[in-house]
């Protein structure tokens, strides 16, 4: 291969072209963003079809949710303003309801005996009516219909429930939240917030462009810094970054044609491929630049055959790398999380073609290039080298101190893995002080949690629900509920149902007696109050048969959230034998995508090191020097979850893909260094003298080669993704920790008689 | 109660339409339009007159079917019988289910009244006590949303309107006005479109505009037949827009000028009526 490469460099570089232009076609439309929670969430299951069931009976869960800011809600020119406010949103195109103080419906009392209730707005057109207004307030700062949902008990703050229309694109699904976070800074309250789904996907969505913006040049920056301070070569440094460039436009432009969406751990995509290829490319220009030297004057002469006789050797460890990161990646495929094993597809995929431009597209370029520009500094001698020359000497001659180092930290990272905790928190992806978490924050704790799920009880027939002692015990249920807490007061603090409506409707036609406040006991009472239906269409279904129980807690991770979620789940059955019960709700599908992970984190990490090992094996021809050569690579991964667990850093769905993707990238940098050794041993002379040679050759780009990944890794800790940045910094940590295994751990454990070459 | 209210809707909109004098002077303006240079537009508040007060006629007793149809095929049937009667003032509706039997303890009440909020009566006989709404109070049936003010046949007197303008839809010359709510009348739907033929000026379709500015609905008169001496619109097809449901309403059999005494009218006349019909569905059940 490398010959026809080298002896065909204008096929190769024409065929890579073309193939640029094709998929690089594919982008003329650009890629839709989905920063949607769903996207992290198992599409066939039984908790997804049950969410999708309860959607069809009571609509979207994923409201916007706005609170409105001033000294007293109920003066008229504040509820003026909020009526303009409401109007102008139900105006927006793609809104499809909105739901405030302005438009809820009340059952008020009417005086005498027979004359029972009035059915209308809790607010009256006319705002000027003193009395009227007072009682509306009265009403809305203590029914559970109200308070906490459209105002704060204290009057200060009004909510706007803003539904969106189903099935809106994603981009008009943003200008309609857009257009309404505009209206309503314009509506003169003292100070607005914004929670909700709409509003964090909007955030969401900005904040991942601006990623985009900022860690794509920033990742090519420090790459370049780095090409440049390891080759001080032009060539070296622009050829990587356009054969990187090139591997990304295939990659994207494959993404467009097939229609991916650009998720927040595609995110991650184009800095992990620099990463990657930067590692290869520093190792084949390394490879070309020995071959120079060896060759002496004939490589300037005649650079055809260097460049043929560096791919000779680089070909093989390039391969299997690249094997090994591929594994790492498709490892993460067996998840059903999708945007897990869609980002894991495509970091595969990814990985190939920068295999194939480095083994390829590559030395073709070097070839038409005239002999000038293949001269690299590849530092065979100075300091670094003198460095890494004695690091292998002391390797060689600590061992046991080695061992023993290498055994405490093992040690001490399988203490900090027993501290991991699971735990996916979609409302704190983003970082502090940002406007959406300050929504939240803020929305939780003037009016009530802002997250919400949904126990769904589930009849037989039609009317099941509609009997008191049904509603009776779903009332029991509800307060229930609102006592899990968590010890620092977080948890659950409202919930709704149809028996709020029922006993709202019973004390209003008994003259607003208090004592009334309660589920009637008589079944035709009860029927007459099942009259007024649609005030319980988001609640009952049409038939009776179905009712939705609305929980509102201020918890949003998914470990706090299961736990809750599993208590009250598990009480409604008790409560509710004869009925079919289940919680679900979007942050309920994410507890179980949590609850995934830890499942899928063994199975991947499993999966990966199979494959690796058999890669190994196969590489060396030996399954004993396959897992000799591997098991040094498990160390950066139990680090790693050591690291994880002694940081208090969660394992979540970034973090998730660190272990599988590091066990490739460590497992890289040791088949270069293990090639390189059995490839300068001599039969007569001891493997120490071959270990010192192999760091003088190959130390050099390892280092640099880690350290380019490493960096690029650390660039994502300025992301405005928390996840994001996790991932980041955890994957730089374990890097380095690789590099050290790979120039201290790995010469010691390769003195071992099995590695020498047959 | 349900498909009381949402029987309410068809009949209402559809008779709100229905009863169009066949009078020589509609025909001869009709005539006029012939002419080659255009005709004057018909006096726009003449026919919503017309419209809203039946044309003079002083009551009448109905009995509608109608059919709804949702998104996934599901299909509803219901019968009403629905007495009306007008006056200086405005109007009184009463209003029962005829079937499903389940639902024929089901009534409501209604009173116009010129320039002020309508109020509607329901009675809850197991409670013993009367349930008042106003015209924008949604009620909901089998998943639709319908309102009090299109029960009472979009109450377009509490309206303003346009002077109407020409307009050509399929072919067909239509007057369009432009109805806007009055304030403070609690109305559900703060504009209305309707289209009148011009030949005959009978209203062609309606489009109930929503809080937020779009089409809510779309009423299209499909059939019109003279019953005494009146064109009566007989079958109507309504485009529920926001709930994705067809629906469909046929007069059958109607009968103008019966003589309804007032006392059908009233809160006594609507809990006496509720009380006995429960007893009845309480003692078959």
């Amino acid at each position: 291969m490398s010959r026809f490469v080298v002896s065909h460099p204008r096929l190769i570089i024409g065929l890579v072209l073309a193939l640029t232009v094709v998929l690089g076609f594919g982008l003329r439309r650009g890629m839709e963003l989905d920063v949607s929670p769903l996207s992290f969430v198992t599409q066939n299951s039984q908790e997804r079809r049950d969410f999708a069931e309860t959607r069809k009976h009571f609509g979207a869960d994923d409201f916007l949710l706005i609170a409105v800011v001033c000294d007293d809600v109920f003066k008229p020119e504040n509820l003026a303003r909020l009526k303009t406010l409401h109007q102008q949103i139900e105006k927006v195109s793609g809104v499809g309801e909105v739901l405030s103080l302005i438009n809820v419906p009340y059952a008020r009392s009417l005086p005498g005996d027979e004359s029972g209730v009035s059915l209308e707005k809790l607010i009256p057109n006319s705002l000027n009516d003193k009395s009227r207004l007072e009682e509306a307030r009265a009403a809305a700062i203590t029914d559970r219909m109200f308070v906490g949902n459209l105002v704060s008990t204290d009057s200060r703050t009004a909510a706007l429930t803003v539904l969106l229309k189903l099935d809106l694109p994603t981009a008009r699904r943003h200008e309609t939240t857009q257009r309404i976070y505009d209206l309503t800074h314009a509506s003169g309250f003292g100070e607005v917030y914004f929670a909700g789904d709409p509003f964090s996907q909007l955030r969401g969505t900005q904040a991942l462009k601006d990623d985009l913006k900022l860690l794509l040049p920033l990742t090519v920056a420090l790459i370049l810094l780095l090409l440049w301070l390891c080759f001080r070569s032009v060539t070296a440094v622009l050829l990587p970054l356009a054969t990187i460039g090139i591997g990304l436009v295939w990659l994207m432009g494959l993404m467009a044609y097939l229609g991916t969406q650009f998720t927040i751990l595609v995110l991650m995509l184009p800095t992990v491929m620099l990463a990657i290829g930067c590692s290869y490319l520093i190792h084949v220009l390394n490879q070309i630049g020995i071959a120079g030297c060896a060759s002496g004057q004939s490589a300037i002469r005649n650079p055809q055959s260097a460049i043929e006789s560096a791919m000779r050797f680089i070909n093989l460890p390039v391969i299997v790398s690249a094997l090994t990161i591929i594994a790492g990646f498709l490892s993460l495929t067996f998840t059903e999380i999708p945007a897990i094993r869609s980002t894991a597809i495509y970091s595969a995929i990814g990985a190939a073609f920068t295999m194939i431009l480095s083994l390829t597209f590559v030395p073709a370029v070097l070839a038409i290039l005239p002999a000038r520009a293949m001269v690299f500094r590849i530092g065979l001698h100075g300091k670094m080298v003198r460095f890494l020359e004695d690091t292998g000497r002391w390797a060689t001659s600590h061992q046991r101190l080695l061992y023993v180092l290498t055994v405490i930290i093992v040690v001490i990272s399988l203490f900090g893995m027993r501290r991991i905790k699971i735990d996916i928190d979609f409302f704190h992806f983003s970082k502090p002080g940002t406007e959406s978490r300050v929504g939240l924050e803020e929305v939780n704790r003037r009016l009530s949690g802002a997250v919400t799920f949904d126990i769904i009880i589930e009849g037989k027939s039609g009317g099941a629900i509609e009997k008191p002692d049904v509603l009776e015990r779903i009332a029991r249920l509800q307060a229930f509920a609102e006592t899990r807490k968590d010890p620092s007061g977080q948890g659950v603090d409202r919930s709704l149902s149809v028996a709020d409506f029922i006993k709202h409707l019973n004390r209003a036609f008994n003259g607003n007696d208090p004592k009334q406040y309660s589920i009637p006991t008589d079944e035709r009472i009860i029927a007459d109050l099942f009259s007024d239906r649609d005030q319980l269409k988001g609640f009952l279904t049409e038939d009776g048969r179905m009712a939705r129980v609305l929980v509102r807690s201020t918890l949003s991770g998914s470990q706090a959230m299961a736990s809750v979620v599993r208590e009250i789940e598990q009480h409604a059955k008790e409560l509710l034998p004869e009925f079919r019960v289940f919680a679900t709700g979007t942050f309920v599908l994410l507890n179980r995508t949590s609850d995934q992970i830890g499942g899928e984190q063994v199975l991947s990490i499993g999966i990966a090191l199979v494959t690796i090992f058999l890669m190994l094996a196969i590489l060396f021809r030996s399954l004993r020097v396959g897992l000799t050569a591997l098991v040094p690579n498990l160390i950066p991964v139990v680090f790693f979850f050591g690291y994880m667990g002694w940081q208090g850093i969660k394992l979540n769905l970034t973090t998730s893909l660190v272990a599988s993707i590091v066990l490739g990238l460590a497992v890289d940098n040791a088949v270069q260094f293990i090639m390189r050794f059995r490839s300068v041993q001599k039969a007569d002379e001891p493997l120490r003298d071959a270990i010192i040679e192999s760091m003088r050759l190959s130390g050099r780009p390892i280092i640099y080669a880690n350290i380019a990944l490493a960096a690029t890794f650390a660039v994502f800790a300025v992301s405005n993704f928390q996840p994001v940045s996790d991932f980041g910094l955890l994957s730089a940590v374990t890097i380095i920790g690789c590099l050290i295994e790979d120039l201290v751990l790995l010469p010691s454990r390769l003195t071992s008689p099995i590695f020498r070459a047959k | 109660m349900q498909k009381l209210f949402r029987i309410g809707l068809i009949l209402f909109c559809a008779l709100g339409c229905a009863c169009q004098d066949s009078s020589p002077t509609i025909s001869s303006e009709s005539g006029s339009s012939k002419a080659e240079t255009p005709a004057p537009l018909p006096d726009a508040a003449a026919m919503v007159k017309r419209l809203i007060t039946q044309d003079g006629c002083k009551d009448f007793v109905a009995e509608m079917h109608m059919s709804t149809e949702s998104a996934d095929g599901k299909r509803e049937q219901v019968e009403v019988r629905l007495q009306r009667k007008y006056s200086a003032t405005g109007a009184a509706t009463f209003m029962t289910v005829l079937s499903p039997k389940e639902e024929s303890d089901k009534a409501i009440l209604a009173i116009e009244s010129n320039d002020k909020p309508t109020e509607a009566f329901s009675y809850l006989a197991g409670l013993k006590k009367l349930a008042k709404l106003n015209s924008s109070r949604p009620l909901g049936f089998r998943g639709a949303k319908v309102t009090v003010q299109e029960l009472l046949g979009m109450e377009l007197g509490q309206y303003s309107h346009s002077t109407g303008e020409r307009v050509t839809v399929d072919g067909q010359s239509l007057i369009k006005i432009k109805f806007d709510a009055k304030k403070d009348l609690n109305l559900a739907f703060p504009s209305i479109v309707g289209y009148f033929h011009e030949k005959d000026q009978a209203p062609a379709r309606f489009e109930l505009i929503g809080d937020n500015g779009e089409i809510s609905k779309k009423l299209i008169i499909e059939e019109v037949k003279p019953i005494q001496n009146r064109q009566t619109i007989t079958k109507v097809a309504i485009e529920d827009e926001t709930q994705k449901l067809k629906l469909t309403m046929e007069t059958k059999k109607i009968e103008y000028d019966r003589g309804l005494p007032d006392k059908i009218f009233t809160e006594q006349h609507l809990k006496g009526f509720i009380t006995e019909a429960s007893a009845k569905r309480n003692s078959a059940n």
